[in-house]
């Protein structure tokens, strides 16, 4: 049947089964968007998931070739291959895998290919991006029931997986481009998607604008690596003439901007401070949505991008420490002002501002394994969180102020249980994913040869203790203590398509319809009506609460992998990581790949052991902190709180960073278009006029029949001709 | 002239067709009226399909600027084909009922012989027939603008744009005046040699070129001389704007490019610095102002006459940085210039036919909120919109976003960073206005309800462009080649010129220095990376 797959070698199977993967989201999209309006309708979900699953299934297979040393027999049967050659597969001369499909264009000595590049590294992105994204399609398929334009929403969701895959898996800095600004446009669209609010238009423009700034960042560097490089394909970048020392010292400025402006478009994406304005903002999108933004697609991208030019920024140490500096003061700041947010899921974005900062942080201490962890273990926790929210959410009507709601754990145990387990692993609580993934980013930095290092580890142990804190402030708020339920709660979350405000009159009775006809559906023992809301679960359907329990299944095992499982004493992640070109010297010693610069010393200040302890602790003085104010004594939070008025309003404020951009950059700009409407309209007007005075006499004196504005248009361009003619001459005399 | 006249069959065919049409447009019968379109149309095919049979056949050996002139021919004609189809039920525009019925001959012949102006261009040799292929392209958009429609606006801004482009015809014309006082000739070769004769460009010739590319700013909508645009752009008829869009603005850039190429493009020092040095000048404001003001538009067509504006500042870019090529740089900047032009064309164009087939409140839809909702009544229309802006936005995968690659990228490689960045930090405040268009058909309700234009060929044209972004954008190639073709043809004309110069007369001694184009194409010595990257580097420094 696949005879044709013959004359290929097995790398070569490899590249083509990568390069199909972003192919099914793709066709899943083509085929929602011609059939969904008409023939799939209430069921276009199915080829969305469909595609993403055979992604997923790729995607895995992808991983166990790749998992070098395991999985023999499996390698051998996939791409028959004798014993001995699985064995050796993949390892030893393949640091990665590359194949060009096709030429997009090329013009000269210029070539554009549609490539594919393996290592372990888009390995491990893309198998966690496209199972993830499987568990929230699926999860969407419940929330989204019966909302208008269904279809609409998975025709995008796949664009978004598509353009995500494709940032991964591409062989060069043009096609990750690509998929760069495909995301940026995805997220667009449905950040937008309730787009009668205002809010979720604003949202969705800021994301795409804040979004742009990153965006011509990344590409100014782009066109610098082609003039340094004279090629955008990552083999000739990183493996090429960069391993000159002599090369280095030749383009020792671009060696300084080209990481740079990388690390601006890596900020803009991942939202790290200042660009991290829009990711707040984004949760005006479906939860889904959310999920899918905060934990596998877009805010991975910049960490993604860093790990992976890592080779490049080895060589300007400045830059690297930049990233780490911004990103543990972007992980402080953002948990400070997560204290301080009382809906549930703007405590969460901001919590993954803080958690992209811990990655950072591991970046700019050259642990890249770890922050790639890191970035592994936060897709899993923080997609079941948005997840879970995503539940209280539906349940609750719409409402997700932590203020309005308590005791939820009487109405939706499996949901209460699963947002525990995310909450756990966020807190750092030892065991849970974040403990280890966390820690091993603070132990490197703690260790590293940068003085600055350990100082950079305190700072993230003092956020280690605010997160705990704000984490469970939400849990035991929302699920704890009495039961407390909002207005709206029982209410299918009101369709901003069907319920625009001025209307609340009728459009109530169309929602009570609604409700009625959803209550049915969401109630999976289906024997409550909505009549009695307050004695049903609000767990809603299977296909909502099952890729929760798997999240909360793998949230809670994934964390292990950085334990077990690998060579010698690592972790399974580490030594899969391993041949990555991304780290200094940690407490293992990766193997360099051929002729690559590891400048990163590490030190040892503290051993992994002690600096798991040390996490841990602080995780369970956070909770016990929030144990107290916000179940035991909910009380004592407010005379605390009033007695810290002032800091309380400025972290409710999130540090007035929307008024600075405000005041900083909108009105400035806002004021120049003004200002240059205005010199348009001087010159069109009164400069125009005041030369145009003397004609208008003769004018006047011959008594005109033209229209009088043209004149002076002809004055204007007449006087500016000789203006441009005599400043010239002056200029060259 | 030394072009074999079987190259100017295009041409003969359109003007043929136009004199066709003009009669057939008089005719008493409506159905004999209404074949003005079909005539129109197929003559546009026919010379399309010859323009690319004589590009195909014998092209390289009939003279130096062969390619460009098939590029120009396939342009004008390509584009042509799109601008008859999104016009086709123009002339009943605005009231059906006091249409006048022979109104539709006069209107398509009129277009044929501006393309066939537009079409022409490239073969010119000589400044007289410069002259009058840009009236050709110019006289006719007078009488479509003052006739597309009926209302006092209309009238006021053909008025305005006969006047002001009589005027910039004149400066223009004054500036050929002062090459042929230069070099006592109006011959081409001539031109170049006398240009090439001299070791620094005289005031005289500087002068001239100063106030050609003064006057053609005009044609291309650039800053000196952008001041008619949103009035004229916007109280014409939507079918004339799409065509003012384009054929002027065609025409005025590749006569720029023809006169430039007359000097060698010896333009990089001396006193001959000011004229690139101006171009940078136009560019970096016409962008600017461009950008700046459409942001503050909600008025759909004014927007892209803005945008109109901008855009010709990335094309004048092209044209700044000239044919200098170094190692390792993808196109130069000739040719970027000319991929520009040919993509902006298919985005524009299609934008305003999809403007056309919304039926708004005069004729199509104008405004923000006319286009409000339409997404979901008319998602194919919506759909072809959005692809032209993202198109104009510079998305991957469209053709905008390969046009602004290469422009950035040939101002980058020449050394021109700062201008690259600029480039850029438009192209980004850019995104904003025409996302506000996405948003407006995706992201809000039916603000008025709206109609449709029946005829087919409407849709079509909308279709056929949104295609050609997106096809041009994945599968480049074709159009990629043509147009680097074309530029170094360009490139060959600075050498052949060169050579020329000591037959002219002066001893080759006299030549300063060639430039650096010449020196890198005549001895292809390894060109250190330092130079352009170290002041790419200040460059950025700067602009950060």
């Amino acid at each position: 049947m696949f005879q044709f797959l013959q004359q290929f070698t097995p790398d070569q199977h490899v590249e083509i089964l990568a390069g199909l993967i972003p192919l099914f989201p793709l066709a899943a999209m083509v085929i929602i968007a011609i059939f969904g309006g008409t023939a799939l309708k209430g069921r276009a979900h199915v080829p969305a998931i469909v595609g993403i699953a055979f992604s997923f299934f790729l995607a895995l297979l992808l991983l166990i070739i790749f998992d070098v040393g395991q999985f023999n027999s499996i390698r051998a049967a996939l791409l028959h291959l004798t014993p001995a050659q699985a064995n050796h597969f993949g390892a030893g001369n393949h640091e990665f895998l590359q194949m060009k499909f096709a030429t997009w264009f090329s013009a000269g000595g210029f070539r554009i290919p549609f490539g594919v590049y393996l290592d372990p590294l888009s390995v491990l992105f893309v198998s966690f991006v496209t199972g993830i994204s499987l568990l929230i399609f699926i999860y969407s398929s419940g929330y989204m029931e019966g909302d208008y334009g269904y279809f609409r929403f998975f025709a995008y969701l796949s664009m978004f997986v598509t353009a995500m895959t494709i940032l991964v898996l591409a062989n060069n800095f043009l096609l990750v481009y690509l998929g760069w600004e495909g995301v940026g446009l995805a997220s667009y669209l449905l950040v937008g998607y309730y787009y009668p609010k205002r809010s979720a238009r604003d949202a969705a423009t800021k994301a795409f604008i804040v979004n742009r700034i990153g965006d011509t960042s990344f590409a100014v560097a782009i066109f610098m690596i082609y003039l340094t490089f004279h090629s955008l394909n990552f083999v000739n970048v990183f493996y090429g003439p960069l391993q000159s020392a002599s090369f280095r010292a030749a383009h020792q400025s671009m060696m300084f901007w080209i990481p740079l402006l990388l690390m601006f478009g890596a900020f803009a994406k991942s939202a790290q401070f200042p660009l991290h304005v829009w990711l707040p903002d984004a949760m005006e999108g479906p939860t889904p949505v959310s999920a899918l933004i905060h934990a596998a697609t877009m805010v991975t991208a910049g960490v993604y991008l860093i790990a992976r030019c890592m080779p490049i920024f080895m060589h300007d140490l400045p830059v690297l420490h930049l990233v780490g500096i911004i990103g543990t003061f972007t992980a402080f700041m953002a948990a400070t002002i997560a204290m301080c947010q009382y809906d549930l899921k703007r405590i969460w974005a901001y919590s993954t501002v803080s958690q992209l900062g811990y990655m950072f942080m591991g970046l700019g201490v050259a642990a890249g394994s770890a922050a790639v962890f890191h970035v592994f273990t936060h897709a899993f926790f923080k997609a079941l969180l948005f997840l879970s929210s995503g539940s209280v959410m539906h349940a609750m009507g719409g409402e997700l102020d932590i203020r309005k709601m308590s005791g939820l754990r009487k109405r939706m145990p499996i949901t209460t249980v699963c947002l525990l387990v995310g909450a756990l692993c966020l807190a750092g609580f030892p065991g849970w994913a974040g403990f280890f993934s966390k820690d091993e980013i603070l132990s490197a930095a703690m260790n590293s040869a940068w003085s600055v290092g350990p100082w950079l580890a305190a700072v993230g142990l003092l956020t280690a203790l605010i997160t705990a804190y704000y984490t469970f402030r939400a849990f035991f708020r929302v699920f704890m203590g009495d039961l407390i339920l909002p207005q709206t709660a029982g209410l299918h979350e009101p369709s901003v398509f069907t319920l625009p405000p001025e209307s609340s009159h009728e459009s109530h009775d169309a929602h009570s319809a609604h409700v009625a006809h959803s209550a049915g559906q969401h109630s999976h023992d289906g024997q409550h009506g909505h009549d009695q809301p307050r004695n049903t679960s609000f767990d809603g359907p299977i296909s909502m609460w099952g890729p929760l329990v798997i999240l909360a299944i793998g949230a809670t095992l994934v964390g292990w992998l950085g334990v077990f499982g690998g060579h010698g004493d690592q972790g399974w992640i580490q030594s899969f990581l391993a041949r990555v070109p991304m780290n200094a010297g940690l407490h293992y010693v990766p193997t360099p790949p051929s002729g690559l610069l590891l400048p990163l010393a590490s030190v040892h200040r503290i051993s992994p052991a002690m600096g798991m302890v040390l996490g841990g602790i602080l995780a369970i003085v956070g909770i016990l902190v929030a144990w107290y104010f916000h179940l035991v004594n909910r009380h004592a939070a407010e005379v605390v709180k009033s007695a810290l008025r002032p800091l309380v309003t400025f972290l409710e404020n999130k540090w007035y960073i929307d008024e600075i951009y405000h005041y900083c950059i909108v009105m400035p700009l806002w004021y120049l278009g003004r200002t240059l409407y205005g010199v348009d309209h001087v010159v069109d007007g009164i400069v125009v006029n005041f030369f145009g005075y003397f004609p208008q006499l003769v004018g006047w004196v011959l008594k005109p029949t033209q229209s009088g504005r043209l004149r002076y248009y002809a004055i204007g361009m007449v006087s500016g001709l000789a203006l441009v003619i005599l400043g010239v001459l002056y200029l060259l005399r | 002239m030394n072009i074999p006249l079987n190259h100017f069959s295009p041409e003969i065919i359109m003007i043929v067709a136009a004199f066709l049409v003009a009669l057939v447009g008089v005719a008493k019968s409506d159905a004999v009226r209404r074949s003005a379109q079909w005539i129109s149309l197929i003559s546009l095919i026919l010379a399309f399909i010859a323009g690319w049979h004589i590009g195909m056949v014998d092209s390289t050996a009939a003279w130096p600027l062969a390619s460009f002139a098939t590029y120009d021919t396939l342009l004008a004609s390509g584009i042509g084909i799109l601008l008859v189809l999104l016009s086709w039920d123009m002339p009943f525009a605005m009231d059906p009922a006091k249409a006048d019925r022979t109104f539709r001959g006069e209107y398509f012949a009129m277009m044929l012989v501006s393309l066939a102006g537009v079409s022409m261009m490239a073969k010119v040799d000589n400044l007289i027939w410069l002259f009058i292929a840009l009236e050709l392209v110019s006289i006719p958009t007078y009488i479509m603008v003052a006739t597309g429609r009926s209302n006092p606006t209309a009238q006021e801004a053909g008025i305005k744009y006969f006047f002001l482009g009589s005027l910039s015809a004149a400066i223009y014309l004054f500036g050929f005046s002062y090459l042929y006082g230069f070099s006592g000739s109006t011959d081409f070769s001539k031109i170049a040699s006398a240009f090439a004769a001299v070791p620094q460009l005289p005031y005289i010739a500087m002068i001239g070129l100063l106030m050609v590319v003064i006057g053609i700013a005009y044609k291309i909508a650039a800053v000196p001389l952008h001041y008619y645009a949103p009035d004229v752009y916007q109280g014409t008829a939507t079918p004339v704007t799409a065509f003012l869009s384009f054929a002027p603005k065609a025409a005025g850039f590749i006569a720029l490019i023809l006169v430039f190429n007359l000097t060698g493009w010896k333009l990089s020092h001396g006193a001959a610095r000011a004229v690139p040095d101006l171009l940078m000048v136009m560019a970096v404001l016409s962008m600017t102002i461009g950008n700046v003001l459409a942001l503050l538009q909600r008025n759909i067509k004014r927007m892209l006459a803005y945008s109109s504006i901008s855009h010709s500042g990335y094309m004048l870019v092209g044209l700044a940085v000239g044919p200098l090529m170094i190692n390792h740089s993808i196109t130069n900047g000739i040719s970027a210039m000319l991929f520009y032009l040919g993509a902006y064309s298919v985005m524009t164009v299609g934008a305003f036919a999809v403007l056309v087939y919304l039926q708004g409140k005069l004729d199509a839809a104008e405004d923000l909120d006319d286009i409000a909702g339409i997404a979901s009544a008319h998602p194919l229309a919506a759909a072809c919109m959005a692809v032209c802006m993202l198109s104009l936005i510079g998305m991957p995968f469209t053709v905008g976003f390969l046009g602004k690659l290469f422009i950035v990228q040939a101002a980058f490689s020449s050394g021109h960073g700062v201008l690259a960045v600029i480039v850029m930090i438009n192209a980004a405040i850019a995104a904003a206005y025409y996302l506000s268009i996405i948003t407006s058909m995706y992201l809000r309700d039916p603000w008025t309800p709206f109609t449709v234009r029946r005829p087919g060929a409407i849709q079509f044209s909308a279709g056929i462009a949104a295609a050609l972004v997106i096809l041009l954008g994945v599968f480049p190639s074709v159009l990629m080649s043509i147009c680097r073709y074309s530029g170094s043809e360009v490139t060959k004309m600075v050498v052949v010129n060169n050579s020329q110069a000591p037959a002219a007369g002066k001893s080759t001694a006299a030549i300063l220095p060639p430039i650096h184009l010449v020196r890198s194409r005549s001895t292809p010595r390894p060109i250190s990376h330092t130079t352009p990257l170290a002041s790419t580097h200040t460059a950025v420094a700067a602009a950060l």
